[in-house]
């Protein structure tokens, strides 16, 4: 590859970058976009505990359902990559990076899980009478593991400050200036 | 005195992680999804079972909003009266509180119209309108997070952190030394944040001896004054840089400037603070045997824990040392 290609590849990585972390929001993508899968499986969860012991035909919570775990994974997918721009740019020495790939990995089986609870689901019909015991199971595995996985991505931030002050260096470092500090090296 | 179990409960100091951002995952979600289901009622003939759904998703969109108000309201409280996220915090709530009104409304409206086979227009246009303000609020929030790191590394300190600013001036003290009132009676292991004549100040009271440094970290700015102590050094809540709280040097990243630090002398009982010159720096040996022992263990705090405690079971005369030590350096 020549200098200016290489060159050239390296801005485009900037550029995604730039994009996927939400720079130009002011706010990461990831956590924002991660809302959704967080909130939708654990309802769906619930929902098929419902739908499980009352018994009888509600498809109502069935259907809820199948539309928490569809929106759940389409909504997982489109945050993928703006977990991997984040994630790309934790110093490999922070212990942060490793607790990402952990996060990413429970990740990866949760969203297999979901997929394969979906596909039960479709075979089933969305508007079954009643979650199967299967399902059931399929979706507390599941939510179980994303807690965790949920959690360690919280640590990244609460606990290792991923991301924070990123954005907001130029405001906090003219504040500081102001108030007559050291600050940081721009 | 640290703080109180359920304060500390309420804020997930015990887990690390505080609670009001990992509850707020569910109104977010469910509310953004009871929508969905709105708009997919629109598609074809409808159905009973997407309007109910809707209806479902929207009662524990609610029942977990009233939820997450409980620890948000806790971290409100504890943050610092004039800092910036004091102002933003109380829109969020704001906003948030007029978005659970608006879904209590529109999930009354919903009870009697759940045999519909599609949603009330009306009602799906109100839900458009909460999901608007709950944007707003929610990115409110989350700058609350990313750009003023509230409730980041919180869980490290364990004494109560500085609820204001005190205001002070040097124009009355023709030595540069100013009186921090009452400065003497805090309790170790806790700050206060000054402003003397626009510069801000942290002053620590760390195994009986009184430290004073900027309060804003040089690798983004965090508030030194809400950090953590260990073998003189303080340590910031954001991203863990070790600064050396006598001579200012950084003992450990990400920050690569040093602090300022201001003389502190204990004069007839009362803490006193030179602000013109900084402290003189310490010899290389002690700064050098720091980092080797910060370098062991460096995400560790417990350790320092036990060393505070020894400290304070033996009796010493803190007075003293803390004057032998401005005396040294002034």
């Amino acid at each position: 590859m020549s200098e200016t290609s290489q060159s050239k590849m390296g801005h485009l990585i900037e550029l995604a970058k730039w994009a996927l972390q939400g720079r130009w929001f002011g706010h990461p993508l990831h956590p924002l976009l991660t809302h959704l899968p967080t909130s939708l499986w654990p309802a769906a969860l619930v929902l098929d505990c419902i739908s499980f012991i009352k018994g009888g035909d509600h498809p109502s919570l069935t259907l809820t359902a199948w539309w928490c775990i569809l929106a759940g994974l389409a909504s997982a997918m489109v945050a993928v990559p703006t977990g991997l721009a984040d994630w790309s740019d934790i110093k490999p020495q922070k212990p942060a990076r490793k607790i990402g790939l952990i996060h990413m990995g429970i990740n990866a089986v949760v969203f297999c899980i979901f997929v394969a609870n979906f596909v039960l689901r479709c075979l089933a019909g969305p508007s079954e009478p009643r979650a199967t015991f299967v399902q059931l199971i399929l979706s507390a595995v599941g939510v179980g593991m994303l807690l965790v996985s949920g959690y360690l991505g919280g640590l990244m931030i609460y606990d290792h400050g991923i991301r924070v002050g990123k954005e907001s260096k130029p405001y906090w470092s003219r504040v500081a200036q102001l108030a007559g500090a050291h600050t940081p090296p721009k | 005195m640290s703080d109180s179990v359920v304060k500390s409960l309420l804020q997930g100091k015990p887990i690390k992680h505080p609670l009001h951002p990992m509850i707020v995952h569910l109104p977010i979600g469910l509310f953004v999804m009871s929508f969905i289901l709105d708009v997919a009622s629109y598609v074809g003939h409808g159905s009973v079972n997407l309007v109910r759904g809707s209806y479902y998703l929207m009662a524990g969109g609610v029942a977990m909003g009233l939820v997450a108000s409980i620890p948000g309201f806790v971290d409100w409280l504890d943050i610092r009266d004039d800092h910036r996220s004091k102002g933003l915090g109380a829109w969020h709530m704001s906003l948030n509180l007029v978005v659970l009104a608006v879904y209590g409304v529109n999930l009354y409206a919903r009870w009697w119209k759940l045999d519909y086979f599609k949603c009330d227009v009306a009602l799906c246009v109100t839900s458009v309108v909460a999901l608007g303000i709950l944007f707003v609020s929610g990115y409110i929030g989350g700058m609350m997070v990313y750009h003023d790191g509230i409730g980041v590394g919180r869980h490290r300190r364990h004494t109560p952190k500085p609820l204001r600013t005190i205001v002070l001036s040097a124009a009355d003290s023709p030595d540069g030394y100013v009186t921090v009132p009452d400065a003497q009676t805090i309790e170790d292991g806790k700050t206060l944040r000054l402003d003397i004549d626009g510069t801000v100040i942290a002053l620590a009271k760390v195994n009986g001896e009184y430290y004073a440094f900027q309060d804003f970290c040089t690798h983004r700015c965090g508030p030194l004054s809400e950090g953590s102590f260990q073998y003189g050094q303080v340590m910031c809540p954001w991203h863990r840089s070790c600064f050396d709280m006598s001579t200012g040097q950084v003992i450990h990243g990400p920050a690569k400037v040093p602090i300022k630090t201001y003389a502190v002398s204990i004069i007839d009982g009362q803490v006193r603070i030179k602000l013109r010159e900084g402290a003189a720096p310490a010899p290389a040996a002690r700064s050098a045997e720091a980092h080797a022992r910060l370098s062991e263990r460096p995400w560790k705090l417990e350790q320092s824990e036990m060393e505070r405690r020894a400290a304070k079971a033996e009796p010493s005369s803190s007075q003293e040392s803390a004057s032998a030590r401005s005396n040294n350096l002034v």
